[in-house]
């Protein structure tokens, strides 16, 4: 033979018969998949979608091509997988975002989730759910104005606690993306992708049918009012759920490897996902579920081992599956000082009994100190809140008997939200004059956290100031809720303050605004209902 | 420090390498260092840790110090740890009275902060080496500066802000998530990223120049080029 003739013979070692699968055809395969609900979603929500779904799959392409160049890499973004990355990503987006944000989400998500990690097949969470929740949790505003036909509404899940039902034409057009949601919000064409994608062997059924169903039983359980069929269809349809479980929970690199191992997988999936919408305060339930699920994939791939060709249960007897990384040699200082005589032992024990009495001793002495401290700092309140108010020449007394007591730990009210009533006390000056209340008043609705305020209600009912003693919201947003010019609305108001009409919103933070006023509106009615009584009762 | 990659290298690929990165070594280390980097909100936190960890490092390396001489060296970790652990509490008792506005920020961390510390004890090489005064200059300049860093990069990434002045316009909204406790994690990572590939390409640089030596002589001796 020629060398020519040798040349044309493929020499290598088994297996000589593949398959035609490769990296860049299951992309291939999803990307199909995802093109109904992509199709839905731009025809829904405008030319502005369509925007936020380029920019993000740009992004994601440049990045990782920057990425590849600058360390030197071979050039991955052939095999498509930063397309579909990106694509999975704007389609959780709502379809009003600025530009900057697909690209923030896209440039995190394939940069520190895929590229820092290994790349492809390397990554251990999800990239594109580690990108949305990375978004929800910087830009928490943009990221939760779901806007239809150029109107901000309500998801369709903020619909459904906030009716208890939806009536069955919503859940129809939460089918077929009529309804409000981010970009891939249609559930119709995200089941069709699905089916084809489990047609074309893209995904196997364990994890979807298994993430489906435990979530629905799971949900039943949390919840007893689930058990209507409405509700449960519009649980499953909306909140990102199909989309994760049909896209993102499959993807190969951060599922488990078996069928078994999927289907204890999509267990643990639905099962998070039920928890968190039920008992969650986060905005998105199923993203934080699967970057959970996927950080025991690696524990359930260790326990639930594929079968190797040619097993024999009897060949593995005696050898451990999972061995841990075996401390051996620290049976070390402990068990050594254990060993030993008891002088180290009595030195060590004198040392943390010296050690505790030092500390108690400091903590009863610095005791004295921090309630002074309190004082003054509940009196720098009052001062804030109340007109005239001597430090010297004032008696505050706290009214905890009868009305704080019964309101201890429990919501006030039932139109206020979340708000706790902490304290309330008469301020009096030296002469007994009555100056006026001041009520302390928690709401639980703020965007980041709790609000705690007080309020400054003087004898005839009307507020004198209010003054914030725990606020965390968005800095520039909620945060302007402390500027004079927002505190000083509602000097002089009294009875029931509206948002909008008495009061201004502050722009941008509507949810700060709405927690805020509704805490000062629940001390209003704390004064108007109980201490009023009590003054009526005489002191009580 | 070529000795200290080396033993990290054989560590490393003993413990399986890149596939299993994560031992249960990493992550007792990652679980010590959480409180002080979560803590480190912002450049003034960080700072804050940072030389309370100094403090508590130096006084109970400093006690270490006059222990009874008929004590073995084996006693110094747990002997640490509870100086570590008393001294954390009484500085979040103190702190609560007389440094307020730092308690508001630091001061549930302030008892996690013994974790902290002794782990940056126990791993900081020179453990068993009495320490010079030079020695604990050092210690503090390293032990501050990394929950120092990390809030300086969490507080301008996270929130805008350096040192509590406003340096971003207030029309480009930062990235809240790195001011949280995510951002407690991601930062460091990068941080610890970059001095890496610092130390790598100056040990490669190292390493070139003894090469290049090798091959100067061996081309000389031998005369070919």
């Amino acid at each position: 033979m020629t060398n020519q003739e040798v040349y044309n013979y493929n020499i290598s070692s088994s297996p000589h018969v593949r398959n035609k699968i490769s990296t860049g055809s299951v992309m291939y395969d999803v990307f199909i998949a995802l093109m109904p609900v992509s199709f839905i979603g731009v025809w829904r929500f405008g030319f502005h979608a369509l925007l936020v779904i380029l920019m993000s799959i740009a992004s994601a392409v440049l990045t990782e091509f920057v990425f590849d160049y600058i360390t030197g890499k071979e050039n991955t973004i052939r095999d498509g997988s930063a397309v579909v990355t990106g694509l999975l990503l704007a389609l959780c987006l709502p379809a009003g975002v600025a530009l900057y944000i697909p690209y923030i989400g896209a440039v995190f998500a394939i940069l520190i989730v895929k590229c820092l990690f290994g790349g492809l097949g390397k990554n251990f969470i999800n990239p594109a759910l580690a990108g949305r929740c990375f978004l929800l949790l910087s830009f928490g505003g943009s990221m939760t104005r779901y806007t239809i036909d150029g109107v901000t509404g309500a998801t369709p899940l903020a619909k459904l606690a906030s009716e208890g039902s939806l009536s069955a034409n919503y859940i129809v057009k939460m089918f077929t993306g009529h309804a409000g949601g981010v970009i891939g919000c249609s559930a119709f064409a995200l089941l069709i992708g699905g089916l084809y994608l489990w047609v074309v062997d893209g995904i196997t059924w364990q994890i979807p049918v298994s993430i489906i169903t435990s979530f629905a039983v799971f949900m039943a359980i949390f919840n007893p009012e689930n058990l209507n069929l409405g509700n449960l269809i519009a649980h499953i349809a909306g909140g990102g759920l199909l989309m994760a479980a049909f896209f993102m929970a499959t993807d190969p690199v951060t599922s488990p490897v078996t069928g078994t191992g999927q289907v204890i997988y999509g267990v643990c999936v639905g099962f998070l996902s039920a928890l968190f919408r039920t008992y969650g305060a986060s905005a998105d339930s199923v993203s934080y579920a699967v970057i959970l699920s996927n950080l025991i994939t690696p524990l359930i791939d260790e326990y639930i081992v594929p079968k190797p060709f040619g097993y024999r249960a009897d060949a593995m007897d005696g050898k451990g599956i999972f061995e841990l990384e075996n401390n051996n040699n620290q049976s070390g200082w402990l068990s050594n000082l254990l060993s030993k005589s008891y002088g180290n032992f009595i030195f060590l024990g004198s040392g943390i009994l010296i050690g505790c009495v030092i500390l108690y001793s400091v903590s009863i002495l610095t005791g004295g100190a921090l309630e002074a401290q309190k004082l003054s700092a509940n009196l720098e309140i009052y001062q804030a809140v109340l007109p005239d108010i001597d430090k010297n020449n004032i008696n505050i007394h706290e009214i905890s008997e009868i009305a704080v007591a019964d309101f201890d730990g429990v919501v006030y009210g039932a139109d206020f939200g979340n708000v706790y009533i902490n304290q309330a006390v008469t301020a009096e000056d030296g002469e007994n004059n009555l100056i006026g209340h001041v009520i302390s008043v928690t709401s639980a609705d703020g965007n980041d956290g709790n609000i705690t305020l007080s309020v400054g209600v003087l004898p005839d009912g009307s507020i004198h100031a209010i003054y914030f003693t725990e606020l965390n919201e968005t800095p520039g947003l909620g945060m302007r809720a402390a500027e004079p010019e927002f505190i000083s609305q509602f000097s002089g108001l009294y009875g029931h303050i509206t948002l909008g009409e008495d009061i201004d919103a502050l722009s941008g933070a509507t949810v700060t605004s709405r927690a805020v006023v509704n805490a000062v509106n629940a001390a209003l009615d704390f004064y108007n209902t109980q201490i009023t009584q009590i003054n009526a009762d005489g002191e009580g | 420090m070529d000795k200290l990659n080396q033993e990290f290298n054989q560590e490393f690929n003993q413990n399986g390498g890149t596939e299993k990165t994560v031992t249960w070594k990493t992550l007792g280390w990652i679980l010590c260092l959480s409180p002080a980097l979560v803590a480190s909100d912002t450049a003034i936190h960080g700072l804050a840790i940072g030389i309370y960890a100094f403090l508590i490092i130096a006084l109970s390396d400093g006690a270490w110090e006059l222990k009874p001489a008929a004590l073995s060296d084996k006693v110094k970790t747990p002997f640490c740890l509870i100086c570590a652990a008393f001294l954390s509490i009484l500085a979040s008792l103190f702190s609560r009275v007389y440094l307020p506005v730092l308690y508001n920020g630091v001061g549930e961390y302030l008892p996690f902060l013994a974790l902290y510390c002794v782990f940056l004890m126990t791993a900081f090489p020179g453990w068993d080496f009495p320490k010079s005064g030079l020695d604990l200059s050092n210690l503090a300049l390293g032990f501050v500066l990394l929950p120092g860093v990390c809030g300086l990069c969490r507080e301008f990434l996270g929130a805008g802000t350096l040192f509590g002045f406003e340096i971003l316009p207030s029309d480009i909204e930062p990235l809240a998530a790195l001011r949280g406790v995510p951002g407690a994690f991601i930062i460091p990572g990068l941080l610890l990223m970059a001095v890496n590939a610092f130390r790598y390409s100056y040990y490669q640089e190292n390493n070139q120049e003894n090469q290049e030596n090798k091959t100067n002589k061996t081309s000389q001796e031998a005369g070919v080029s």
